[in-house]
């Protein structure tokens, strides 16, 4: 594998650090005019999220990670993992518990899904920013509670429970943003 | 950001000229560098391929040439482009604009006042008022910001420091002593600079300043070597550094050591053979106008002032 030097240094690098794949987030050159270069580098461990700072003397290398981001199309899960296919290749990996992490509660069948691969396999899975999904269960709106801007949790069919306003009903189609876990709004269906 | 540019290096002409000194054209490509150990140059090729030389970091060793040859100048500067390979960041660029002057007679308080006169002038013109010039010891900060005597701490001590301040070093074994200062300056003293004062920081270990003068002095009782040599900060950000100049050929060439011996190059060899033939007693400055700018501006990155930085050449 390639490697990458302090001067190669850039945000959005994919390195190894300590064994995991990291993401290059932000690299700060240190230099006073006469002394030692550093490079002073925050990055995150692809597979914890954990934030790392680390500083390397000019000239240090770190390895580079084979990590590939890429559009798969999710396909189903039977509870143990996660099947994705890349819908030009037609290619299909399978996700475990660990990578795809709390995002199992977004997935809908045939949505469109940011992978991360890590030597060919998926080490984070990110849901559409946007996901349109039906309500399961929600207890019935009161009439007259509209005014107050009260809201009750909704269960979406995938699982995941959102804030919805109290005239949501069972059956509706609602538009939520995965990255906040909030209702946007109605979908006519 | 064009005008302020074109008007303060058109001011920092006039201010030196005003005093009679003289404007060097210094060559930008040399045949080799000068002997900063860590200051990489650009080095320089043939169409064909062959090596043929390098650009030039600072007008140092040319400078002091001619002032071995013409010891009467009262003053000499250049003003113009120097290069430093892989120095790049939000404070540094590969290629940018050097004031370096020799004030011939001056001693380290002489330069500090001819600095501050020159930062002052530049900030009237910017129409900001004068600020206040804090002088601080580089053995005082170590002691009230770290509680380290940076004279006499090893490797050890100053790494287990910057782990104190959650500076976490890669490859950490490879770290000199001088890196640990370095590094300790650069994370953790600079930042505490107040933005709106300058900071005149004098008192540097022997070790950081490979061609000023040596002054004999007491650290907290025990006696200490350090460098004639002074850092102005605006803020947090480097501006100036100025030596008191060494004049002892020998000297110069035991402090450079195996450097010296190597210096097989032709304008290392150069400079040697003037320093033995006599400098003038001087002090040297070296001023980032980019960094002027940047502080003037209160820019926090050098791209801001550039008209062109190398990101977008």
């Amino acid at each position: 594998m390639a490697t990458y030097s302090t001067n190669e240094f850039r945000s959005g690098l994919k390195v190894m650090l300590d064994g995991d794949p990291a993401n290059m987030m932000e690299n700060e050159f240190v230099k006073p005019g006469k002394g030692q270069a550093f490079s002073r580098v925050k990055l995150k461990n692809l597979k914890t999220g954990k934030t790392i700072e680390r500083t390397f003397k000019s000239g240090d290398s770190l390895e580079a990670a084979d990590v590939h981001e890429l559009e798969m199309q999710y396909l189903f899960s039977d509870g143990e993992e996660w099947h994705f296919m890349d819908p030009e290749t037609f290619e299909q990996v399978v996700a475990t518990r660990e990578a795809v992490g709390d995002s199992s509660q977004w997935l809908k069948e045939q949505d469109m899904c940011h992978i991360t691969l890590f030597n060919g396999n998926p080490i984070q899975v990110l849901p559409p920013n946007h996901v349109e999904l039906k309500v399961v269960e929600t207890d019935p709106g009161l009439r007259g509670d509209t005014a107050t801007g009260g809201t009750k949790p909704a269960t979406l069919e995938t699982g995941a429970v959102v804030k919805v306003p109290l005239f949501i009903e069972e059956g509706e189609v609602l538009r939520c943003d995965t990255r906040t876990g909030e209702y946007l709004s109605r979908v006519k269906t | 950001m064009l005008i302020r540019r074109a008007r303060l290096k058109r001011l920092l002409r006039a201010e030196l000229d005003a005093r009679d000194w003289l404007e060097i054209d210094a060559p930008a490509l040399i045949d080799s560098g000068d002997f900063e150990p860590n200051i990489a140059l650009f080095r320089v090729s043939l169409p064909d391929g062959t090596p043929t030389g390098a650009l030039h970091s600072s007008p140092e060793l040319m400078i002091k040439r001619l002032l071995c040859a013409y010891p009467d100048l009262p003053g000499t500067y250049y003003l113009g482009p120097v290069f430093r390979a892989g120095e790049a960041g939000a404070r540094h660029n590969p290629e940018f604009t050097m004031l370096e002057w020799y004030e011939t007679g001056a001693d380290l308080e002489a330069a500090i006042a001819t600095t501050l006169a020159l930062i002052d002038s530049a900030r009237h013109l910017a129409g900001l008022p004068a600020v206040p010039a804090r002088h601080c010891d580089y053995g005082a900060l170590f002691r009230e910001r770290l509680d380290l005597d940076p004279y006499h701490a090893d490797a050890i001590a100053l790494g287990r420091a910057a782990a104190e301040h959650g500076i976490d070093v890669v490859a950490a074994q490879d770290m000199r002593r001088d890196d640990w200062l370095d590094l300790l300056m650069s994370v953790v003293i600079e930042p505490s600079f107040p933005t709106d004062a300058l900071t005149v920081l004098t008192g540097y270990p022997a070790s950081q300043a490979a061609m000023a003068r040596l002054a004999d002095t007491r650290f907290e009782g025990r006696p200490v070597r350090v460098a004639e040599r002074f850092e102005v900060y605006g803020g947090g950000l480097e501006l100036a550094n100025g030596y008191h100049e060494l004049t002892d050929a020998a000297e110069q060439a035991q402090r450079l050591g195996d450097q010296s011996r190597e210096a097989a190059d032709a304008t290392q060899r150069r400079f040697l053979n003037a320093l033995a033939h006599g400098l003038p007693d001087c002090s040297g400055v070296a001023l980032g106008v980019d960094r002027l700018l940047m502080w003037l501006s209160g820019e926090s990155d050098i791209d801001a002032v550039l008209p062109f930085s190398s990101r977008r050449v």
